[in-house]
């Protein structure tokens, strides 16, 4: 007999729209709210009001549930925002509604508030494409693509002249954290490559972590690549920012790097299985028959995925995950410590499967399941 | 009308004369002024027009006779006779009419525009009945015993400014005392031309108490004014008199075309002549003491100085200006900004009252609150009792009476629901209010504030949407202040309530009422004020030098901000933006600056360019030797359209602007 607990239920979301009420307004204010924050309402309830300039609007409850708003109470709201949402369950995480925009308006007002930055469209580009810090810019406040340039001609903290550079043979490790020393690890076991050195804008240059100096930040990685380095690992787990995964190694394969996938000596890997770029197979890690695995996963320690199940790209299988066989896992997905997926479930894009849960139905996409 | 001369009751020439011998004297004075005038005039001495008033003296005569010292005479062109029996100032009037600095308006008024204590006469028609109707209200709030005394003629029944006045005074229970003097003509025009109906029931139909009278029965004259003036003192309510009488003289010089007989026939029923002939010992020895008055008048102005020269304004400030940040304030819809500087004012200066359509909350008559079409005046009706008033849908004499509230004394704000409505006070504002002052030789200051939304982006149509207050532009003594996304208007109006002695015309915002300011910070920008009263906003790269100056003013400045983040980000154009609050008086130093250092300018108007603000601007940079390299001004030239869509693609937005600020530095 399944468990009725084991797979979170999707809440029923309905958002409530703030409609053009009149021509005068494009934005009113949101005047008062009868239905506090986390109460229940039933359909047709007025559960707070608007003021254009004209006039006071009630609005009400399109459907029985629990409300939430994503405004407080005198602030703006403008024509086409969801000002709250009734949802079908208590207590849910507003953050997980992504299929309609839902935040509130942050909206900082005065004349003089400091550190604001703005940058021009070509030297955004740059800024991505090689992953600059901003301190970089120092205090300026409109950043071009000259000062972009600039800072990808300064000098590296540590004299990359004296770094022996073997094209076939160099890679850069990008992220000095404890996902990064696994990959070392990895990397020692085999005598392909050899270590330049780490990227890490968190750490001070040319200190020391896992034996190799910290040669800079990653506006670095263009200058290495110009002097002859070719390869480059993704040493950096970000559990819970997948797309940081995405967008470096979007980055450092615009820039030219290729990506080995890693393998540990002690993981079993069928022959039949086909894995793409920029993986990382780990410690005790079993790919079964006809298994696919798109680029830049981690397939970390001990976890199983069983035959013919397929993996896209950028998903984090953690320590101890099982996928049973004909598994499909879409893209930015994590599947947590000890998770299980029973056979032939699907789960979507962007989905979080906290650690230890049991998934017996199909996860549609971005959604986070709990036990 | 009575056209016709009752002369019933003046059987005795001597008995007339000897009881009402002063008031004769006065007449003959009258008189006597008005020929020697007409003979200084025949010789040149006397600069541009008179209108005399030979045969109808006997009005001003017996109305200021029953009225005191410290009642308000408001009179029109043909005043010389009001002026003389008000005031006796006869070496004033001759003065003034000369041109002479002693004259009661120090040469500057002339015959038409003459100002002495509680008295002042326009050349304009029915424009001061409403500024009359406003001093009777001063006083009537102020719980002084003065009425006001309002002469109009015949012609000015023609004005609808006239009824919009008369039905003020009849719903707010005005003291004020209109005497219309009818001569049967307009200039030149017969009264049976220019009117149908009744004037009697016209003023009746206002429920306004009527009189009438005439300058041939001295005994009725006296009795009816002094009924008349006895009424508006007990009751505390309007009275029209209608004094019949008729002009001897053309209407000014040389342009009489009636038919002479008719003429002769009113000279020979004329008083004064009847006494001159019957009583001619008395009237001889009258114009003894008359001539000797008039000869040393004479001798005073011929001894005065000529006022020759007459100080030319600058049309704009140049003052060194620095520049500071902002200083915080509370994050505030600006009608609900307007609002509390209004409560705030209000509660510090009694004197401060607040007129317009709509402006009164809840009432005995609406139980639902409402308080202006912008909610700007909420509940400021049920706070203040009596301070905010609602007025029927008549902008120019809501106008006019503010105008005569504040040479009252009270310091009147008169809210315009919308902007377009404006060419309405145009007549209030440029002959009334914004010359009062100089025209009266500095001897009152109009403490008058109106205020009224432009701007459109609301669908409002070609009739509701429009930005016009370049057609203030140039008025004597005007201050235009236009609010922004980025000033407080409670500082803003905080200053003119504490500073105000000329008129101000605040130009709000129809869009930026419902947006809460200031807005957010622009990334990259600072955010700077000008240190003058009412300052100029300046924003500028934080980090690089602007190469083109972008002008606006009031709600274009949020366009602006967006455009100029936009061309940073696709085109790494640096922009400042100077976005004066005062566009008159403005302050063209801190234009002058940026222009000096980018040599490129927009101009971003919302209203249409020609002979606007803009254009002033770029003339007023090429008489200070300021090179421009390259202009553009951006604006709407055509009517707005109601369509959504069609009125935001045409008022200048971020984008055409944006657009604008690439083609003028030549990038495509």
């Amino acid at each position: 007999m399944k468990s009725k607990t084991i797979v979170e239920s999707i809440p029923e979301v309905t958002p409530i729209y703030i409609k053009k009420e009149s021509v005068s307004d494009d934005v009113y204010l949101l005047a008062e709210i009868m239905k506090s924050s986390g109460s229940y309402v039933k359909k047709g309830d007025a559960v707070c009001s608007i003021e254009s300039s004209k006039t006071v609007i009630e609005i009400e409850a399109p459907c029985d549930g629990y409300i939430y708003y994503g405004y407080q109470l005198h602030k703006n709201v403008s024509v086409g925002s969801v000002i709250a949402v009734v949802c079908s369950e208590q207590n849910v995480d507003l953050n997980t509604f992504s299929s309609f925009n839902f935040s509130p308006l942050d909206e900082v007002h005065g004349n003089n508030i400091k550190h604001d930055i703005s940058i021009s469209n070509e030297a955004r580009t740059l800024i991505e494409k090689y992953n600059i810090n901003m301190t970089h810019f120092g205090s300026k406040k409109l950043i071009t693509k000259k000062d972009v340039e600039n800072v990808l001609a300064k000098d590296a903290p540590v004299d990359l002249s004296n770094i022996k550079i073997d094209s076939s043979r160099s890679i850069v490790i990008i992220g000095g954290g404890g996902h990064a020393s696994m990959c070392i690890d990895i990397l020692k076991q085999n005598e392909n490559f050899d270590i330049v050195g780490i990227v890490d804008s968190s750490l001070s240059p040319e200190s020391e972590i896992h034996g190799y100096t910290i040669i800079g930040d990653d506006y670095i990685l263009k200058q290495l690549y110009d002097l002859g380095v070719r390869f480059a690992i993704l040493g950096i787990g970000a559990v819970l920012d997948s797309l940081k995964r995405e967008r470096l190694f979007n980055m450092i394969k615009n820039i030219g790097f290729i990506v080995p996938t890693l393998i540990h000596s002690k993981s079993i890997i069928e022959a039949s299985a086909k894995i793409g770029e920029g993986n990382q197979i780990m410690a005790g890690a079993i790919i079964g028959s006809n298994v696919t695995i798109g680029s830049n996963c981690i397939i970390n320690s001990g976890s199983n995925i069983c035959h013919g199940s397929n993996i896209s790209d950028n998903v984090h299988l953690a320590p101890g995950a099982i996928v049973a066989g004909n598994v499909s896992i879409g893209k930015n997905t994590l599947i947590g410590m000890s998770a299980v997926i029973y056979l032939g479930v699907n789960i979507g894009n962007n989905v979080v499967v906290n650690n230890g849960v049991i998934i017996d139905r199909n996860v549609s996409n971005n959604q986070i399941v709990r036990k | 009308m009575s056209s016709n001369i009752n002369q019933s009751e003046n059987t005795n020439s001597v008995g007339l004369f000897h009881r009402f011998r002063d008031e004769i004297k006065t007449a003959v004075l009258i008189r006597r002024i008005e020929q020697r005038l007409l003979e200084l005039y025949e010789k040149g001495k006397v600069n541009g027009t008179i209108h005399t008033c030979v045969g109808q003296e006997f009005s001003g005569v017996f109305v200021s006779k029953h009225v005191s010292k410290q009642d308000i005479v408001f009179s029109n062109h043909r005043g010389h006779g009001h002026y003389i029996a008000h005031t006796g100032d006869v070496n004033g009037l001759l003065a003034e009419i000369m041109g002479k600095t002693t004259g009661c308006s120090g040469g500057i008024g002339g015959s038409q525009h003459f100002c002495n204590t509680n008295y002042f006469s326009n050349g304009i028609q029915g424009g001061m009945t409403p500024v009359a109707a406003g001093m009777a209200l001063a006083r009537k709030i102020q719980n002084k015993d003065a009425i006001v005394i309002s002469y109009i003629g015949d012609g000015t029944l023609g004005e609808g400014i006239l009824y919009e006045t008369l039905n003020i005074c009849s719903l707010w229970d005005i003291p004020i005392i209109f005497i219309l003097e009818n001569n049967q003509y307009a200039q030149s025009t017969n009264h049976k031309q220019t009117f149908k109906g009744e004037i009697k029931k016209r003023v009746e139909g206002f429920d306004i108490k009527y009189y009438c009278s005439n300058t041939w029965e001295l005994l009725n004259l006296d009795s009816t004014v002094k009924k008349a003036v006895n009424f508006v003192r007990t009751q505390g309510k309007p009275v029209f008199l209608e004094i019949s009488t008729y002009r001897l003289n053309s209407h000014s010089k040389s342009d009489d075309n009636r038919d002479q007989k008719i003429v002769e026939t009113f000279r020979k029923a004329d008083l004064i002549n009847i006494l001159f002939q019957e009583c001619q010992e008395e009237m001889n020895a009258l114009l003894l003491d008359v001539n000797l008055i008039i000869e040393k008048a004479e001798e005073f102005a011929y001894l005065s100085e000529t006022l020759s020269n007459y100080p030319n304004e600058k049309t704009y400030n140049d003052d060194i200006v620095g520049f500071k940040l902002i200083p915080d304030f509370e994050t505030q819809r600006v009608n609900e900004r307007i609002y509390n500087v209004f409560q705030h004012c209000m509660n510090e200066k009694d004197n401060i009252i607040l007129l317009g359509e709509d402006i009164e909350n809840n009432n005995e008559y609406n139980p639902n609150p409402y308080g202006g079409a912008f909610k700007v005046t909420r509940n400021l009706s049920n706070i203040f009792t009596g301070r905010i008033k609602n007025t029927p849908i008549s902008e120019a004499a809501i106008t006019g009476i503010g105008s005569g509230l504040a040479i009252g004394g009270m310091i009147p704000v008169v809210e315009i629901m919308f902007g377009d409505f404006s060419t309405l006070i145009f007549d209030q504002l440029l002959q009334h209010a914004c010359k009062f002052h100089k025209m009266y030789n500095g001897k009152l200051n109009v403490q008058l504030i109106v205020r009224t939304p432009m701007g459109g982006k609301r669908g409002y149509g070609p009739t509701h949407s429009q930005s016009i207050e370049k057609y203030f532009l140039g008025f004597p003594d005007l201050d235009i202040i236009v609010l922004n996304c980025r000033l407080d208007p409670f500082t803003i109006y905080k200053s003119i309530f504490d500073n105000i002695k000329h008129p101000y015309l605040v130009i709000e915002n129809k869009v930026l009422y419902t947006r809460a300011i200031p807005l957010p910070a622009i990334p990259g920008f600072n955010i700077l004020q000008s240190s003058d009263l009412f300052p100029t906003v300046k924003i500028s790269p934080v980090d690089a030098d602007a190469e083109i100056t972008i002008l606006c003013y009031g709600g274009m400045l949020e366009e602006v901000e967006t455009a100029i983040i936009n061309v940073f980000e696709s085109n790494e154009v640096f922009c400042e933006v100077v976005c004066p609050v005062q566009i008159q008086p403005v302050n063209i130093r801190p234009i002058i600056e940026s222009v000096r250092m980018t040599g490129k300018l927009l101009i971003v108007e919302e209203g249409t360019s020609i002979a606007a603000f803009g254009a002033e601007i770029i003339a007023l940079l090429c008489e200070n030797n300021v090179t421009i390299n390259k202009v553009i001004r951006l604006a709407n030239n055509t009517i707005i359209p109601c369509s959504y869509e069609a009125e935001m693609n045409l008022i200048p937005n971020s984008f055409t602007i944006s657009k604008a600020i690439l083609s003028l530095l030549e990038i495509f």
